[in-house]
């Protein structure tokens, strides 16, 4: 191409500089913030995307399951997995739970159970560039544990290996899901019993089962988890087996 | 200086990595991330002479890294080509205009993107991919030609 021909070329291309012409471009309303001024940034900035409530949701979804469908442990798992690799992103988010905990044993290492007592748990995801780690440390009556999961590595308790490579897969099948919202969640473990509803401000999503129940609110207008609880009923009445109490990042 | 400057330019970057990589949601993690890195590293960038190139190469690398990792299932849909077809969300647009560009050679693709949506000039432009303004304002209109030869009705 003689580059003096290129001054008027536009012309010629009208046509295709129009199409690529964005009028639908969307804004954001992100701040950048320095993380020492920051109190609560991520809530607001990392959560207050779909995919944040979705991540959030499914690891919620997670660790329902895991409370009240221990036969979904596989489910669960792989629920886990799906929302800590699209959290990769975020750098560091505490939350606070209580949680009923019977000691681990190397099949379950996090071992929820209506017979074990109601204990403080913190889950600290750390996200680095392509790496996630989620670290669970709780204290039941047989001391206290810590449960490390890293994406596409190994899984330890209290140091030691428990469980191999994590299966991964599942994150290619199931990618267009985290990217469709909340109501698209129902898909990822395949259960009608799932009912997500939009109320006011607040998106809830309620699993109920003969078994148990699960319950999240989060908000539609900033993303924030504002509370997630499970219950066993396989004793008749419901047994409060997990609540959240806080949620910080950093 | 550089949160002030990310401040500044936010719509202009966001506007840039929503058409890369088709959504918001992905646009403002990568920007994001970008931002967070550039703090941890602030006693390094207070030696940058140019930052907008240097945000833009970052963002550049995050964009084409976050594709390779996320894969795209590309619309085979006949409107995503046809250059009349007005899109009427996001979306659609973004998935059109990156099958356009798509269709153009590797080495215009950026030159377009920043050109269009970063609306940066010849000269900004070869500061951020390092090239010559005159190499920039040739490979721009190469992708151009490129496609409209694409296209009997043009």
């Amino acid at each position: 191409m003689n580059l003096s021909d290129l001054d008027n070329h536009d012309d010629r291309y009208t046509k295709l500089i129009n199409a690529l012409e964005p009028r639908h471009a969307p804004e954001t309303s992100m701040r950048f913030t320095p993380p020492a001024l920051q109190r609560r940034r991520s809530f607001f900035s990392l959560l207050g995307r779909i995919s944040r409530i979705a991540a959030v949701l499914i690891v919620g979804i997670g660790i329902g399951l895991c409370v009240v469908r221990p036969d979904y442990a596989i489910a669960a798992r792989k629920v886990l997995e799906l929302g800590l690799e699209k959290i990769r992103t975020s750098r560091e988010c505490s939350i606070d739970l209580n949680a009923r905990m019977l000691p681990p044993t190397a099949k379950r290492p996090l071992n929820m159970s209506p017979n074990g007592d109601l204990v403080p748990v913190r889950m600290t995801y750390r996200s680095k560039i392509g790496k996630t780690e989620l670290q669970i440390d709780w204290q039941d009556r047989s001391g206290s544990h810590s449960l490390e999961i890293n994406s596409g590595e190994k899984v330890r308790l209290d140091g030691n290996i428990v469980e191999e490579e994590m299966p991964s897969q599942a994150f290619n099948d199931l990618s267009d899901i985290l990217f469709s919202g909340a109501e698209s969640m129902k898909k990822v473990i395949g259960d009608k019993k799932i009912k997500v509803t939009k109320s006011n401000d607040n998106i809830m999503l309620d699993l109920v089962d003969k078994n148990g129940e699960f319950h999240a609110v989060f908000s539609d207008r900033s993303g924030r988890l504002i509370s997630l609880k499970g219950y066993d009923k396989s004793g008749g009445t419901p047994l409060l087996m997990v609540e959240t109490t806080s949620i910080t990042y950093n | 200086m550089v949160t002030q400057w990310m401040e500044e330019h936010k719509q202009s970057l966001f506007r840039y990595a929503c058409y890369h990589v088709g959504n918001t949601t992905d646009a403002e993690d990568i920007l994001q991330d970008i931002y967070l890195r550039m703090l941890e590293k602030s006693a390094d960038t207070s030696t940058i002479t140019n930052l907008q190139a240097y945000v833009y190469r970052a963002l550049i690398n995050a964009c084409l890294s976050h594709r390779r990792q996320v894969g795209h299932i590309p619309l085979s849909s006949d409107e995503v080509m046809d250059l009349d077809y007005e899109p009427t969300s996001f979306e659609d647009e973004a998935e059109r205009i990156r099958q356009l560009i798509e269709n153009m050679p590797e080495k215009s693709r950026e030159i377009v993107r920043l050109k269009t949506y970063a609306s940066m000039t010849f000269d900004a432009i070869a500061d951020v991919m390092r090239i010559s303004p005159t190499t920039a304002k040739r490979r721009y209109y190469e992708g151009l030609e490129y496609l409209r030869s694409k296209y009997d009705d043009l």
